[in-house]
């Protein structure tokens, strides 16, 4: 399974949160090593952690002690800038409630993360309909997600984490607003790309979609619980 | 890059439509205010330039000592004066001038008409220098011991009735006939007066020898400077006092333009008040926008944006709602003081000369753009500032 270098590693992160005069700690010094082209699963009950853990994994968030690594570089003591610009460039989101802006359409959605890394426009908005097709949608590229289901407003936030060619995707309960047919369908997409060389990782409270991946890591209480392999993700 | 800011600004006002337009009226008003009056106080300013310019750009005024405001009943200069400057070089002629008031009778009407006096020679050059022409008659001459000429206003609105060339006047007591009537100027200075043979005055209200503002027309090419100080000086030497003033038309040129200036820079300032809520206004507005907009900053950040990408696409919007008030503020300015000077025209006051001042417009269209980044700045920074993974939590 150890193919190659690790893309992420955690080594004793920690982060705490400061309410008031009380300090909250939402993990508590976790350590884990994710590899380039790994298909992995962070399973929790809600306030386990998990989402502390999806945001300092995709570099949303700083952790209080502790490093993290991202493809070998430590970017606990990185400028928020430097972080952003990494962030672009190296990890797509997916969310659970899409997050796509309404005020733009398809193809601009999926191209946004292009303009913060200087891609020209005649090239984004290629870049942006070929992956729109690549999820099935080259007939809704114009449409604006108002006008769009829940299942190709997600394809849509798929096509737009893929933008700028990440090294890793990472999904924060992909599926949670979805029927379970679409749902499967966003899966399949998953491990597509997984197949394709991605690193994808996906947060889920559901042991249904934790399943499909190779090796899921069970969070509670702000620990890792244990590591399960799930025998080679397939369906 | 700037360009998909510019690009996102524009979608977010039009999402936000209503709100939009109510921040850039706020703006509108602004600068409205500041161009309308400031185009005013310009107009106004011109007007007096210009009917200053009918007196005389290359005459001076020589008025007893002390006396700023108008000389009715001020006593101080004689015809003694007026001969020694009527000696000194470089003068074309002088015009000394009594200023009276009496009542006026006229077919059984009463009225107070403030009644000039000069003198009867050079009659047509001094019309035609002081700009002013003939609604009907002719300037009176030598031989018109009774005769007067009137301002445009005085014949038609002094009296019920109108008077017009050959009417009979009565002024204390005495039978005058007007032989000449003014076209119409819009300065009082010609409008509202009647004019007398100042030898007439002196046997009528019996002022041998009082003048009351000697105005020196200057010979072509002759430097106003110079020949008030040669009239200073030789008022000097024969009144043995300084008990005059003379005033070049540089002189009452800057004072006046002080004046106005200092009436200009009060009322911009004051519109510069509702410019100030303008900008509090866009920046209320961008407050409430970034604090709606909480979530898709995060979303945003979480796809790569750096602090300063946020700081740019909010200043954009901002400076954005400036500019575009500022535009439509500028452009209703203007127009709202252009019609201003119309109708002041209409109503018979031509005391406004509105032009359109480019620059004034160029200023104020940035100044509202300026405003519109400053009031941005805040709020941009609040928004570059959200953590991204607390952005994305915002519901």
């Amino acid at each position: 399974m150890q193919k190659t270098k690790p893309i992420i590693e955690l080594d004793d992160a920690g982060k705490t949160y400061q309410m008031g005069t009380v300090e909250v700690p939402a993990l508590r010094g976790v350590n884990l090593k994710i590899h380039s082209g790994e298909f992995v699963s962070i399973m929790g009950p809600s306030g386990s952690g998990k989402s502390t853990m999806m945001n300092l994994v995709g570099c949303l968030d700083l952790p209080t002690k502790g490093s993290i690594y991202l493809d070998g570089q430590n970017i606990a003591h990185m400028s928020e800038s430097k972080l952003a610009q990494i962030r672009g460039k190296k990890i797509g989101f997916v969310f659970q409630k899409f997050n796509l802006l309404s005020t733009l359409n398809a193809w601009e959605n999926v191209a946004l993360p292009m303009v913060f890394q200087g891609v020209p426009k005649d090239e984004r908005r290629t870049r942006a309909k070929k992956l729109l097709s690549n999820v099935g949608l080259a007939e809704r590229a114009e449409h604006l997600p108002g006008e769009l289901s829940g299942g190709e407003q997600q394809r849509v936030a798929i096509a737009r984490a893929l933008a700028n060619d990440p090294e890793v995707m990472l999904a924060d309960e992909p599926t949670g607003n979805l029927d379970s047919k679409t749902g499967a369908e966003v899966i399949d997409i998953l491990q597509n790309l997984h197949k394709k060389g991605k690193t994808i990782i996906v947060v889920t409270h559901d042991s249904a979609v934790a399943r499909f991946a190779e090796r899921t890591i069970h969070i509670k209480d702000g620990q890792v619980l244990k590591e399960v392999i799930n025998g080679g993700g397939k369906k | 890059m700037i360009y998909d800011y510019f690009d996102m600004a524009y979608r977010n006002m039009r999402h936000r439509k209503k709100r939009a337009y109510l921040t850039i009226i706020g703006i509108v008003i602004g600068i409205a205010a500041i161009v309308a009056l400031i185009s005013l106080g310009t107009g106004l300013q011109n007007a007096v330039e210009e009917q200053f310019g009918k007196l005389g750009a290359d005459s001076i005024r020589v008025v007893p000592g002390s006396l700023r405001g108008p000389p009715v009943g001020v006593t101080g200069l004689t015809t003694k004066d007026a001969e020694v400057i009527d000696g000194i070089h470089g003068i074309k002629y002088i015009t000394p001038m009594l200023f009276l008031n009496e009542q006026v009778e006229y077919s059984g009407g009463k009225a107070f008409v403030p009644i000039i006096a000069y003198p009867t020679d050079n009659a047509e050059e001094r019309f035609s220098d002081f700009d002013v022409s003939f609604y009907s008659g002719r300037p009176f001459t030598g031989s018109d011991k009774k005769g007067v000429n009137i301002g445009f206003k005085v014949s038609k609105e002094a009296f019920d009735k109108e008077l017009s060339v050959r009417t009979k006047l009565r002024i204390k007591g005495e039978a005058f006939e007007v032989v000449g009537v003014f076209g119409e100027t819009g300065t009082s200075e010609f409008d509202n007066n009647i004019y007398m043979p100042i030898d007439s005055a002196r046997d009528l209200f019996d002022k041998p020898d009082e003048v009351n503002v000697i105005l020196v027309r200057l010979d072509e090419g002759a430097v106003s400077e110079d020949v008030a100080e040669d009239i200073i000086r030789a008022l000097k030497r024969s009144r043995g006092n300084e008990n005059f003033d003379v005033f070049t038309p540089e002189q009452i040129l800057d004072q006046l333009g002080a004046i106005l200036g200092v009436v200009r820079l009060v009322l911009a300032g004051i519109a510069a008040i509702s410019l100030l809520v303008g900008g509090i206004g866009i920046m209320n507005a961008m407050y409430t926008s970034v604090l709606e907009r909480t979530r898709e900053i995060g979303i945003i950040k979480s796809i790569g944006a750096r602090k300063q990408d946020i700081v740019i696409m909010f200043l954009i919007e901002a400076g954005f709602i400036g500019l575009v008030g500022g535009l439509i503020g500028a452009f209703s300015g203007f127009t709202l003081s252009y019609l201003m000077g119309v109708a002041a025209n209409y109503a018979g006051y031509s005391l406004l000369k509105i032009v359109f001042d480019t620059e004034l417009i160029l200023f104020s269209i940035s100044f509202a753009f300026i405003v519109g980044i400053v009031s941005g700045v805040l709020p941009a920074l609040r928004a570059a500032s959200l953590e991204p993974a607390e952005a994305l939590r915002y519901e």
